[in-house]
């Protein structure tokens, strides 16, 4: 990390360790939107750092923004930035500015039609996150992107694991003041930068979790000595710090221009080791960390929600598989090496 | 106090590129045409010596890389030697012959030995011509290495060197031995008044008996010591600082690609045997092996990046061959289960052999347990 993205870092820690506590992750998921929390990162230009400032960013490179959403994923910020962040990128690329505020971004089986009254919408948008607490949302198909205010929508919801809701809504209807773009390749991009961005914060997340889960068991004392003592909670952590130095690894790997594959090989090794780091902290934690009041569960239940989003391993891995056996056998390690 | 983890990415350096180049030509050709036509490859760096590759190596300067020239090194990078050790481990060349000197006994002199000591061994390693075992496990002293009994009594000019040391690959083929002694009784603290030794394993006094491991092949031994006159001048370092000194041994390269390549020949196998009609559970599978992998590789790239800049990770590279070793202990085990039926006989003896080795992944080099004892000492909670 060089100086710059330290400064950022340390910058977003501090506004989200005052800002972002248990009480507050826990009123938004009761559907309290955080406005100081979204309020204090805006006006520190963090909501949209890695954008030119041509079009109403504060400049810097995406690894900028992902670094931020890294950090605050790391504190379960209950806040679309990496919505916003992707939201924002897009309509820049389109030549756009984005609307202030928070911005909501989903994938549509929608067709846009631009008419002089709106934009006639025609399909269905499902698993909006945020939708409820963002003014606007860009709709993204194939090659177009529609932005559309979301006062007068009713979307209809669902809760996630994350404990956020997830919108839905079927659209057949004109859209005044929306804004209708091409953009070549909009639902890949999209795809893509919501994997990497959950790469992120998967990895924000699980060095948390290794924080907090060597923290307690410094502090939790069984059998008249504190439970790290044991060898048995040792190997464990052990086992988790392993997980967690791999993802971080990975995660650094999306940061600056990655590759399709940097893509996938990080979407698949950091969903692969949810599994673990939650067992072994939960584990860990004790009958404490299964408790909605312990802090444990607003990180692990976002991994749980992450690793699912934008291709789960599965996806991920056939994708890698389809093109090593594609090049065959005898490219396998050049393809590694190219990987560096 | 825990500070989390730092694995810094690294770009391999430009002149790299053309050593790794240089590195694929040399061993297609002796693949097709040359020494290595007859042989299985295998990415184990413990299974197959061949004395002849390893002349081959040390003429073209690729042991010893990063020593000094006037010891017959090259003055090379650590990161130009680590991309000449994954090109031979990936493509299953057989390196046993020279590993342990190149890897840690060499570093060792290096650090620790004499002016004459560097200028007798040295070059000799570098050339390919000279081999040396490790002389530490004993029949009654593994993970728990400061209980050795191996002990030497002081003599004119030297030392009178008993006892015996186990688990020695390749000692039968070997040259030397750097071998870990008691040359105190052991006091309250447990880790002074140990010394290494350099032994000579042709000497008249050393024993070597052979153990086959579970794959019936010869690699093992246990090495007696019976009265064996030790010269002064083949004492490293000083006497009694042999605990530092085998430490600082045994942190060499605990994140090296040896400790996550070894099955790396049983995918290369598998991608050939599904060829270009993978059904999907065979996909997802080389997608998942392929993803560690390339993670593994960056994590070690990372540690390599360290090391060059003259840093000690011991915890991060504890962390990757504890990651690593698990990786490759795991990839015979998942492969198998969705192979296809009908199985070339190369594949066959690929899966095989590995099968067969997995068991010494996790033990070699510092156990998992042990392992994990030490990533756990750097989380702060021992």
């Amino acid at each position: 990390m060089n100086e710059q993205e330290q400064l950022i870092v340390d910058t977003t820690k501090r506004i989200l360790t005052d800002l972002c506590t248990k009480g507050v992750v826990d009123e938004a998921e009761r559907g309290i939107w955080p406005k100081d929390l979204w309020h204090s990162l805006e006006e520190t230009g963090l909501t949209r750092a890695g954008l030119d400032e041509e079009f109403g960013g504060s400049g810097g490179a995406q690894c900028d923004a992902l670094r931020i959403i890294r950090e605050a994923a790391g504190f379960a910020a209950p806040i679309p930035l990496a919505e916003t962040f992707i939201a924002a990128s897009m309509l820049a690329s389109a030549g756009v500015t984005a609307p202030s505020g928070p911005l909501a971004v989903c994938s549509a089986e929608a067709t846009f039609t631009q008419g002089e009254a709106g934009v006639q919408i025609q399909g269905k948008v499902e698993n909006i996150n945020f939708a409820e607490f963002c003014g606007h949302l860009l709709l993204v198909n194939e090659h177009e992107i529609c932005l559309i205010p979301t006062a007068g929508l009713e979307f209809g919801t669902h809760r996630s694991l994350a404990g956020g809701h997830r919108g839905q809504v079927s659209l057949d209807t004109v859209v005044s003041g929306a804004q209708c773009l091409k953009l070549e390749s909009a639902a890949e991009t999209l795809f893509h930068l919501g994997a990497i961005s959950r790469v992120n914060m998967m990895a924000g997340a699980m060095s948390s979790i290794l924080n907090i889960s060597v923290q307690f068991s410094l502090e939790r004392q069984q059998f008249g000595r504190s439970i790290s003592q044991f060898q048995a909670i040792q190997q464990q952590l052990a086992v988790l710090a392993g997980e967690v130095a791999a993802c971080q690894r990975a995660a650094d790997s999306v940061l600056v221009a990655p590759s399709l594959m940097d893509i996938a090989v990080a979407k698949a090794r950091v969903g692969e080791a949810v599994t673990k780091v939650a067992d072994i902290s939960h584990q860990v934690h004790g009958a404490m960390g299964y408790t909605l009041e312990h802090g444990l569960n607003l990180l692990t239940r976002r991994l749980w929600d992450w690793r699912d989003e934008y291709g789960n391993e599965t996806y991920w891995q056939i994708a890698i598989g389809q093109r090593i056996c594609a090049a065959g056998a005898d490219q396998l390690w050049p393809t590694i090496t190219d990987a560096a | 106090m825990f500070k989390g983890l730092q694995f810094e990415p690294l770009k391999l350096p430009a002149e790299t590129a053309e050593l790794r180049m240089q590195v694929r030509a040399f061993v297609e050709t002796e693949m097709r045409s040359g020494i290595l036509q007859n042989s299985l490859p295998n990415s184990d760096f413990n299974v197959g010596d061949s004395p002849e590759f390893t002349r081959k190596l040390g003429e073209r300067g690729w042991i010893g890389m990063t020593w000094p020239k006037e010891y017959g090194g090259g003055e090379r990078s650590f990161l130009e030697r680590y991309v000449v050790t994954e090109e031979l481990l990936a493509a299953g060349t057989p390196v046993g012959a020279h590993w342990i000197a190149d890897r840690q006994s060499g570093p060792l002199f290096l650090k620790f030995g004499t002016e004459a000591q560097k200028q007798k061994f040295l070059p000799k390693v570098a050339a390919g011509e000279w081999f040396f075992s490790i002389g530490m496990s004993e029949p009654d002293s593994g993970s728990d290495l400061a209980s050795i009994k191996t002990h030497a009594t002081k003599v004119d000019n030297g030392w009178l060197l008993n006892g015996s040391k186990i688990w020695s690959s390749g000692a039968h083929l070997n040259h030397y031995m750097i071998t870990l002694v008691r040359t105190e009784p052991q006091g309250k603290n447990r880790h002074a008044g140990l010394s290494q030794f350099i032994v000579d394993l042709a000497d008249s006094n050393v024993t070597i008996t052979g153990i086959k491991n579970l794959s019936g092949d010869r690699d093992f031994n246990q090495v007696f010591f019976d009265d064996v006159f030790i010269a002064d001048e083949y004492v490293i370092g000083e006497p009694g600082n042999g605990w530092e000194q085998v430490m600082s041994e045994l942190g060499y390269e605990r994140s090296g690609p040896e400790r996550f390549l070894s099955a790396f020949r049983v995918l290369v196998e598998f991608v050939r045997e599904v060829q270009d009609n993978p059904n999907e559970a065979q996909m997802a599978l080389i997608g998942k092996l392929v993803a560690n992998l390339i993670t593994l590789r960056r994590m070690s790239t990372s540690v390599a990046g360290m090391l060059q800049e003259g840093k000690s990770p011991m915890v991060e590279a504890a962390l990757i061959k504890d990651l690593g070793n698990g990786y490759e202990r795991l990839v015979p085990e998942l492969i198998r289960l969705v192979a296809p039926q009908s199985l070339s006989p190369r594949f066959v003896d690929t899966l095989n052999q590995c099968i067969l080795h997995a068991p010494s992944f996790t033990l070699r080099g510092g156990t998992r347990e042990i392992l994990r004892g030490v990533i756990a000492r750097g989380l702060g909670l021992r």
